[in-house]
């Protein structure tokens, strides 16, 4: 849950660091690939049969905390800089 | 030997993400990255639970680790430049967790 909250920050804050920006590769090789692939849906998803209820709320809670984090980081990055980062895939 | 079946499973995984989501993604729905991630938590649900370890590493944490991500899923979804998209949320959290304990069941 940890990886996936400060991932997910992580991508989020990223078009805001502006040598990411200025390089058409960065974008996608760092939050594609690096943040993407450092953060998982699939072992999120998977609840152990010995602990599917602990495992479903750490799922939910993954959600709920990592959602409004996000949005709110998002404030720190212009409209224009979301864009541009958007533009060179970094956020596929 | 581990670390390097996982990276070279995620390095397929997340190509394979990158392009379904640069071919399949639009604004309103990100359908690229919705399906890698259904499928992926199917995948690992399946195998979880039934592979020997290196297979695991490759397959699973690799592979699936790769192509599924959480943080593209949070940025398209809550992203500062645009509405929440509770659509997208709804079906990536409401199809992933089905997707992911139906194949622990066929697994």
């Amino acid at each position: 849950m940890a990886i996936n909250v400060v991932g997910s920050l992580a991508l989020a804050l990223l078009p805001h660091v502006g040598v990411v920006r200025r390089h058409s590769l960065l974008p996608v090789f760092l939050g594609t690939g690096i943040l993407g692939g450092f953060t998982t849906m699939s072992g999120a998803a998977l609840l152990s049969p010995g602990a599917r209820p602990l495992h479903l709320m750490v799922f939910v809670a993954t959600a709920v905390i990592t959602l409004p984090l996000v949005r709110l980081a998002g404030r720190a990055v212009a409209p224009t800089e979301a864009a541009d980062f958007a533009e060179e895939g970094g956020d596929e | 030997m581990t670390p390097l079946l996982v990276m070279l499973g995620a390095a397929i995984g997340s190509g394979v993400r990158y392009l379904a989501g640069h071919l399949l993604d639009r604004a309103e729905m990100h359908w690229g990255t919705l399906l890698v991630n259904v499928i992926g938590s199917f995948i690992l649900g399946a195998i979880a639970f039934n592979l020997e370890p290196s297979m695991l590493a490759l397959i699973g944490v690799g592979f699936c680790g790769g192509l599924t991500t959480y943080s593209a899923f949070a940025v398209q979804a809550a992203g500062h430049d645009h509405p929440v998209n509770w659509p997208y949320i709804a079906l990536t959290l409401g199809l992933c967790l089905p997707a992911s304990l139906f194949g622990v069941w066929l697994g």
